[in-house]
């Protein structure tokens, strides 16, 4: 049977079972070398990091992507584009949690397009906002005291001035 | 936002942020500016002394118990360039001042001014030696010193010091200096034109001490070929200037050895020295008067991918089937003229024998014998072709009407509109993000 025709067994977090083609699963890292180590097997691999509906999500953009050529580390002539395909950016409208569990779970199963993905989508939240603004968008508690602000930001006023 | 090391990284590299964003960031709070902030100084550049002596008075010792962050372990490459007036001072305060606060400094680029070099007299850059893997000079000027080992600061000995000292005119000492300090150097490239040529010599002494060196860019004399093969890390040498082409020989076999450029060759050079570098894999000879279909031959035996060539004003059209035959060319450059070539040597260019790769990037300098017969095999033959780009096409030569079938269309109509007839497929792209990223981010 062509590797292509395989079928893969997941199980999320919560013991959800996922049945997909190999070929999809293959484009993560982890998936790919663990199944070249175990070889034939009805098993199913379980995910205790990844919840179900990420899963599910994860399984998406694998199946969409499935025929998209292996990207190497060296290869990062995309990174400097922040153009998203309309697919991409349509699968990238979640709620902020879901993004972040997505970027964990790219990481996890080692899927480095999708973790580019996401990252360049969290970047493009950032770009052009003040500080204020990143705090308000990701609600992140402002640790700096108003002296120590002032402080980083005149020491790195330099930049400002490019 | 909780997240692991790695994603705040991959946040970082994923994006286009201008510096200002990446202040923003780090002032959004403690955990992020310990991200951003390495970010946005591991490359400085000065060109003006204001932001010069902010970078100093920032880092300078007395400041730093009041520093929130260590800035001077995030800087990895500095670039200096003295080419505006005031020109910034480059001097051995500042070598020292750098050695002192930035010890993670891996990238130094210093260009001097051409009437202040004198400035870059006795600079203390051994202080750097161990943790540089690249350094690029301009305009620089060494003394040599017989007494370099002794105390500077030792009064009585300064004036017999200066006795002693000739300003360095031989690019070789320098050569020779970062040589023997600069250990981890991976990259050593000096411009120093209307000077000797580095020596054989001093290029030996780099060889034998730089022993992850792996591209030299310099204006090495054309003896220094037959050592090369002594260093196990060289992967791409160029001789930036002018070489007799009978000194170009070797007959040590160097497997190491990637890429070869060769800016000048003077007088006749038989080429021959290609045979010992079997894993040659770029090739480019600029300037050659003498070059011709027998130095075509020569190169037709090596198995490199991609040639570069500025002057083959000789070549005649044997010479383009000998290229379209080599097993493993796929990227060809050709700049200048080729008189002698006709249009019969453009087809068989393209019509390359069935063992021969398609072709995938050309960029050919003289498109006058060019006909449209080479487009429709480019066309259908060549499948990998990324690119291509032909200049001074002849319209007499060019059927408007098969170029309208052909995948190059719309460069050709593109072309046609001009004056010059160069054509360029596919039409190029302007991607303003790498500006933007470059200004700050050197790796």
């Amino acid at each position: 049977m062509a590797t292509e025709l395989k079928k893969v067994k997941l199980t999320s977090s919560e013991g959800t079972e996922f049945i997909i083609d190999r070929k999809v699963a293959e484009k993560s890292v982890l998936l790919k070398n663990m199944l070249e180590d175990v070889g034939e097997s009805d098993m199913a691999i379980p995910l205790p990091n990844v919840t179900g509906p990420i899963l599910n999500k994860v399984i998406d953009y694998c199946t969409h992507h499935r025929d998209d050529p292996f990207v190497s580390q060296e290869d990062d002539s995309k990174k400097v584009s922040d153009d998203i395909d309309d697919w991409d950016a349509e699968f990238c409208k979640v709620d902020q949690g879901t993004l972040f569990e997505l970027i964990l779970s790219a990481n996890y199963l080692d899927i480095k397009p999708l973790l580019d993905l996401t990252c360049k989508t969290v970047a493009n939240m950032i770009k052009g906002k003040t500080p204020d603004e990143i705090r308000k968008t990701f609600n992140i508690t402002n640790d700096f005291t108003p002296e120590e602000e002032e402080h980083v930001r005149k020491e790195n006023e330099w930049c400002e001035e490019r | 936002m909780n997240i692991p090391h790695l994603i705040h990284v991959s946040i970082l590299e994923n994006s286009s942020f201008t510096p200002s964003d990446l202040l923003n960031l780090a002032l959004s709070c403690r955990q992020w500016a310990k991200y951003a902030l390495p970010y946005l100084w591991r490359a400085r550049k000065f060109n003006e002394n204001d932001s010069l002596q902010r970078f100093i008075s920032t880092l300078s010792k007395s400041n730093q118990q009041n520093l929130l962050f260590t800035y001077g372990e995030y800087v990895t490459k500095i670039q200096l360039e003295a080419d505006k007036l005031p020109p910034i001072i480059i001097d051995a305060n500042l070598i020292n001042f750098l050695a002192s606060v930035c010890p993670n400094l891996k990238d130094i680029q210093l260009q001097f001014a051409p009437k202040t070099r004198s400035e870059s007299r006795k600079l203390p850059l051994n202080l750097l030696s161990d943790r540089l893997i690249r350094i690029t000079l301009t305009n620089y000027e060494h003394i040599v010193n017989d007494n370099a080992s002794e105390d500077v600061e030792n009064v009585e000995n300064v004036e017999n010091e200066i006795s002693t000292q000739n300003i360095a005119r031989n690019p070789s000492e320098i050569v020779i200096l970062f040589g023997k300090y600069c250990k981890n150097l991976r990259k050593f490239d000096l411009e120093a034109l209307q000077y000797p040529p580095i020596s054989r010599s001093a290029i030996s002494v780099m060889f034998d001490n730089c022993l992850k060196l792996e591209t030299i860019d310099a204006p090495i004399s054309g003896e220094a070929l037959e050592i090369i093969h002594t260093s196990k890390s060289l992967k791409s040498i160029s001789f930036s200037d002018v070489v007799q082409g009978e000194s170009l020989k070797t007959t040590f076999k160097m497997n190491n050895l990637q890429n070869l450029c060769l800016l000048k060759i003077d007088g006749p050079c038989d080429l021959l020295f290609l045979e010992m570098f079997p894993n040659l894999q770029h090739l480019q000879i600029w300037d050659f008067p003498l070059f011709d279909d027998d130095s075509v031959r020569k190169i037709s035996k090596s198995s490199i991918v991609k040639l570069e060539l500025l002057k083959p004003t000789k070549v005649s059209d044997e010479a383009l089937a000998v290229f379209a035959s080599m097993t493993k060319l796929i990227i060809f450059t050709v700049r200048d003229r080729t008189p002698n070539v006709t249009q019969d040597g453009w087809l068989s260019f393209v019509n390359r024998p069935v063992e021969c790769p398609s072709w995938v990037r050309l960029s050919i300098g003289d498109g006058r014998k060019v006909c449209t017969k080479f487009f429709e095999i480019l066309d259908k033959k060549h499948e990998n072709l990324e690119a291509l780009g032909v200049r001074g096409l002849t319209s007499g030569n060019i059927d408007d009407s098969v170029m309208q079938k052909l995948k190059f269309a719309d460069a050709w109509n593109h072309c046609k509109e001009s004056s010059h007839l160069h054509l360029n497929w596919p039409k190029r792209i302007k991607n303003t993000n790498i500006v933007q990223i470059d200004s700050y981010k050197s790796y």
